[in-house]
């Protein structure tokens, strides 16, 4: 119990800090929306190290954290959305049979991207927005396999580390 | 990357195109857009042709009906923008000084001027 | 096992780098837009090619500075401290006394009616009033003895007054001298092409990117705003208008419109709606203009005529448009 909840911890820091350091990264100055996602690591990692109740507490924590040290409202509301939306969708795909990570990510990276679309139309009441639509779903495609490729990595080789109960002596 | 995973990523990326198309087709009948400016930075776009009312900010409402926009209501003093002809396609704009929100029309229209000198 | 996925990733870093390459290039084709808001109105300008962004961005710190040399009002600007003058003579940057220098050209040319002194008179008349009235006649006598261009002498960077009243009102040429200062600060850019909009004062230079003219609209009067009454090509040209319809009221069907006789104190009895001057310098667009306006039809006529290198448009008083 103890070491679950040290990791979590860890694995929140983790995905605060990758948001952090996504911030530094212009992958696409001036594009509004398009991000890597790298604080998305942490969630299919914990996705799939633990579960869905896992998951979703450190995507809270990461998002309420970042939230409130560098955003304002809006800016919370907007992330809660894509973390939301895009742990709903992931949790689902998980299931799907002959459904790896790198699918779990895609799919988690796109409606990530559609609900904060969702969000903004809603918030400035404009429509316009729609057609900014396809460019996101594509990114949230790119996004999302780089992410799980970096994921299936991470769980092949950390997983089975974390979730021993004693570390063995190499 | 397994079958299904490229099947998924297949259907997004087709889903993206087709939805690109849709819009694409739809965009030239779609018209002017009324741009909203709020102190240098855009605020939104809207289509012309659905009549609404747009909310900006705390200081200004504007609406847009029949095709024309007017600024309905502004905090500011002297009221110019909301006494300012209404805008249609033929392209325009609204200024409202002192809170620094910009009306402004874009035609769709080639045959538009550039700009216009008054 | 890994080796297959560095191939994909490397495959779709290069993706992303390449279609992130694409964006830049396809942006700086783009022109660089920047509304700002100064002179009371707002301002646009378009500027293309390499540097644009920079060169934009001087033009908006030129602005400011010359927002702050000519504002009647700010309390730091160099005009206030030449109205608030304790002596007669007053020394000013070169940018002041150019200004004044040419608006007293303005005044020599309109027999007496364009009149950089005429403070005391605009300031009876609130075109931005809810409820405009016309001012009691008493007082516009008055105020009008109160102004007379005559009375300021321009000596190098020195203004020469001979009345310690008189009070000088630039804002009917600042915008145009802004527009080609910024013209001016464009091409040391190594600009070639821009457009520059000074709340409806026009300034291109060059032509448009695509290697045709610029087309500038001109207003139709009492119409929409941007319904146009004709367009003209308009290549390294200023196009400035003038006219009636820009700020006015009605009361007991007289027309009462901002355009000031400065020898009468009242507005204009013109037979024109507008007068739109293209000409090199926008400075002299912005003075002929109003001018013109003042003058009336015929007599705007024949002092265009005489220069060269200026053209004017006309829409005489009911809408048809006259061309000299």
């Amino acid at each position: 119990m103890n070491r679950k909840t040290a990791i979590l911890g860890l694995c929140a820091a983790l995905a605060i800090l990758l948001g952090y350091v996504e911030s530094l990264i212009p992958l696409f100055p001036g594009v509004y929306g398009i991000k890597l996602g790298l604080s998305n690591l942490m969630i299919v990692f914990m996705l799939y190290l633990y579960g869905m109740k896992e998951a979703f507490l450190v995507s809270m924590i990461r998002v309420l954290v970042i939230g409130f040290l560098f955003g304002n409202l809006f800016s919370i509301l907007f992330s809660l959305a894509g973390a939301v939306g895009s742990l709903a969708v992931m949790g689902l795909t998980i299931r799907i049979k002959g459904m790896g990570v790198i699918g779990v990510s895609l799919a988690g990276g796109v409606a990530h991207n559609m609900a904060q679309m969702a969000v903004a139309i809603f918030a400035v009441s404009s429509f316009y927005l729609v057609y900014y639509l396809p460019v996101l779903m594509i990114s949230g495609v790119i996004t999302g396999i780089l992410i799980g490729i970096v994921s299936k990595e991470m769980i092949r080789r950390l997983g089975p580390l974390l979730l021993k109960e004693k570390r063995k002596k190499v | 990357m397994k079958k299904k995973e490229i099947m998924l990523a297949a259907a997004i990326l087709l889903a993206a195109l087709l939805l690109w198309g849709i819009l694409t087709l739809i965009k030239p009948s779609g018209g002017d857009t009324l741009r909203i400016t709020v102190n240098n930075q855009l605020y939104g776009e809207y289509s012309l042709k659905e009549d609404q009312t747009i909310r900006i900010g705390q200081t200004n409402i504007c609406e847009i009906k029949d095709g024309a926009v007017r600024m309905v209501k502004a905090d500011c003093p002297d009221h110019l923008c909301m006494k300012s002809e209404a805008v249609t396609g033929e392209g325009g704009t609204i200024v409202c000084l002192p809170n620094r929100v910009i009306l402004e029309v874009i035609s769709s229209n080639s045959q538009a001027p550039d700009t216009v000198a008054s | 096992m890994f080796s297959r996925y560095k191939k994909t990733a490397v495959f779709l870093t290069v993706l992303i780098l390449a279609l992130s390459g694409c964006q830049s290039v396809s942006s700086q084709k783009e022109p660089f837009v920047k509304k700002g808001f100064y002179f009371d109105t707002v301002i646009e300008i378009q500027v293309n090619g390499d540097r644009s962004e920079e060169a934009a961005k001087r033009c908006f710190e030129i602005c400011d500075e010359i927002e702050h040399t000519f504002s009647r009002t700010r309390s730091d600007s160099e005009l206030y401290r030449v109205n608030h003058r304790k002596e007669d003579r007053v020394q000013v940057s070169d940018d002041l006394a150019y200004v004044v220098k040419r608006g007293l050209e303005f005044y020599q040319m309109s027999e007496g009616k364009f009149d950089i002194t005429i403070a005391p008179v605009s300031s009876l008349w609130n075109f931005k009033s809810e409820d405009p009235q016309i001012p009691e006649e008493s007082a516009i006598k008055e105020a009008v003895k109160k102004v007379d261009a005559s009375k300021v002498h321009v000596q190098g960077n020195t203004l020469v007054f001979d009345s310690s009243e008189t009070m000088l009102d630039l804002g009917a040429l600042v915008k145009g001298y802004a527009a080609d200062k910024l013209k001016k600060c464009l091409k040391e850019y190594g600009i070639s092409s821009a457009m520059i909009n000074l709340g409806g004062n026009v300034m291109t230079l060059g032509n448009k990117p695509d290697g045709t003219d610029w087309s500038v609209g001109i207003q139709k009067p009492f119409s929409r705003r941007n319904e146009v009454i004709t367009t003209v090509k308009a290549r390294d040209c200023s196009v400035v208008s003038s006219g009636v319809y820009e700020r006015y009221f009605e009361k007991d069907g007289v027309l009462y419109s901002h355009i000031l006789d400065a020898s009468t104190g009242y507005p204009a009895n013109s037979d024109l709606w507008q007068a739109t001057i293209l000409s090199d310098s926008s400075l002299e667009g912005d003075g002929l203009s109003t001018v013109c306006m003042l003058l009336g039809y015929e007599k705007a006529r024949e002092l265009i005529d005489g220069r060269d290198g200026t053209e004017a448009i006309f829409v005489l008083d009911g809408g048809q448009l006259a061309e000299n």
